[in-house]
């Protein structure tokens, strides 16, 4: 029972001590998105239509940022929220983007620092388990251009992107235990 | 500062005869010898040169200085700074007083330095540790690399456009990348991880390499290697100190940037989408890095201090 406790505050202080991560994680893939689209503007159309995710990650990150310098970090259910949110907005820009659409859109970099960020604050199976939808959603997003799909390229974006989340989460429990053994020789008595 | 003045046992600078710390140089000032004892012969010491006055005497018939009466010895007033200060000066004389004063400073001067020293060999075995750490995700990525270009190399040799003589040279420096790799890895199983020189150079292999390998390709631009670059910048970053990861990951954009923008069909907008992204990896993995060191050293002391550690979640 006091070993569950344990593991449950270690989580909290995962997400207090880590969502400044996820924090500039978006603000990079804010930065990256209004680039692409703005450098991209042929009609106001496209300005309205691509201000739109813009906006909704500004706000989102503006709220989770906000509570985070008052000192009232927000829980894992809200950065779990936010994280399906960005991998939803990411994912609309590769299926519809200005810039190269399904496949031939080159915005499924915006994934990188995400999976990445989830996986340095989350859980092991949190993070596994965001890496692995992010992958479902971009291969079905692929998939609407079946035939464009270059094998290869595919396989290196996939690989990379399954890497990026699984190194996160490596690189994660060694310095969970590291951490631990720091505390045990810390709290251990003397001598 | 009052009309009766007399110089600083430390700048010369006048002070009043009621101060308690020179205004100059902020230097605690002679008062008392000992503030609890009655009135006795001590009484009628100069309390700048030490020598016995006539009781009766207002000033210091060698020097100077006014003398005190008892009334003021008898203050009530708390002067840690005073009582340290006479405990250890007051049987020297002030020329002895300057000197013992240098001596003390030279004391607190190589105490600072020897804790500074110390903070150093900490800092420099927090990076060794960060390296040790570090070194095994790195050669992890550094299979992944290997296994993935070795199933690309397959792949494309299943195909019409395969040049053997070309990927068996690939698939050949594949090998010699693996053995160096599986050198390392036993090395760090042994429990005697690769030296920090060793690490660095080699991380700056895999970026070299992704880096040569993007450049022999037709179209540099539309090359997917490029991919390659997250996992890379973000195993260094998690392992090196921010210094060399910046360096790295700057070197690392301004190349493929370069390399990129100079290619044919270059668009702008997606090579700048690519570099942010790479400087994102590098950042979040470093802050990341940094983040642990501080909840390492900083919850150790919480702990050390008798507590469980505060429910920093509410």
């Amino acid at each position: 029972m006091e070993s569950l406790q344990a593991e449950t505050q270690e989580i909290k202080e995962d997400i207090f001590f880590g969502q400044v991560i996820i924090i500039w994680a978006r603000w990079f893939v804010v930065l990256g998105i209004a680039a692409v689209l703005f450098l991209n503007v042929r009609e106001a159309r496209d300005l309205l239509v691509g201000l739109i995710p813009v906006l909704v990650l500004m706000l989102m990150n503006f709220y989770v940022h906000g509570s985070y310098l008052l000192e009232r970090p927000v829980g894992q259910g809200l950065i779990v929220i936010t994280g399906v949110v960005d991998l939803v907005i990411i994912s609309l820009l590769v299926l519809l983007g200005p810039v190269g659409q399904k496949f031939g859109s080159q915005l499924f970099v915006f994934y990188y620092p995400m999976v990445l960020a989830f996986a340095f604050i989350m859980p092991r199976r949190w993070a596994i388990a965001y890496t692995v939808l992010t992958l479902l959603v971009y291969v079905l997003v692929c998939l609407f251009d079946i035939g464009q799909i270059e094998g290869r390229e595919m396989f290196v974006r996939l690989l990379t992107l399954g890497g990026i989340g699984g190194l996160g989460s490596y690189y994660w429990r060694i310095m969970r235990r590291r951490r631990r053994a720091a505390l045990g020789s810390a709290s251990a008595p003397p001598g | 500062m009052s009309a009766l003045d007399y110089p600083c046992p430390k700048c010369g600078k006048k002070v009043g005869d009621q101060d308690r710390f020179c205004q100059n140089c902020g230097e605690a000032l002679f008062v008392d010898v000992d503030t609890t004892s009655e009135p006795a012969e001590t009484d009628y010491l100069c309390p700048y040169c030490r020598r016995e006055n006539e009781p009766a005497s207002s000033f210091c018939i060698f020097c100077g200085s006014p003398l005190r009466t008892s009334e003021a010895r008898k203050s009530p007033v708390s002067r840690p700074a005073e009582a340290k200060h006479n405990e250890v000066y007051k049987d020297l004389a002030p020329k002895q007083v300057v000197n013992s004063r240098k001596e003390l400073r030279k004391e607190e001067n190589g105490m600072q330095q020897a804790e500074k020293k110390d903070n150093e060999v900490q800092e420099n075995l927090e990076v060794q540790e960060d390296l040790a750490h570090g070194q095994i995700v790195i050669i992890t990525f550094r299979w992944l690399i290997i296994i993935g270009a070795l199933i690309v190399t397959l792949w494309t040799l299943a195909t019409p456009e395969a040049v053997i003589g070309r990927q068996a040279l690939v698939t050949f420096l594949l090998l010699v990348y693996a053995a160096v790799n599986f050198i390392l890895l036993t090395r760090y199983l042994r429990r005697s991880p690769s030296l920090a020189g060793v690490t660095y150079v080699m991380s700056l292999v895999d970026l070299i390499l992704i880096t040569v390998v993007i450049a022999i390709q037709e179209d540099i631009f539309k090359s997917h290697v490029y991919a390659y670059y997250y996992p890379a910048l973000m195993v260094l970053a998690v392992a090196f100190p921010t210094r060399i990861t910046a360096v790295y990951t700057v070197g690392a954009i301004v190349v493929y940037g370069l390399m990129s923008s100079l290619s044919a069909g270059a668009e702008f907008q997606q090579i700048l989408s690519r570099l942010l992204m790479m400087a994102a990896v590098a950042f979040c993995a470093s802050l990341y890095r940094k983040i642990e060191h501080d909840r390492r050293t900083g919850k150790a002391k919480l702990f050390s201090l008798g507590g469980g550690g505060p429910d920093r979640s509410s």
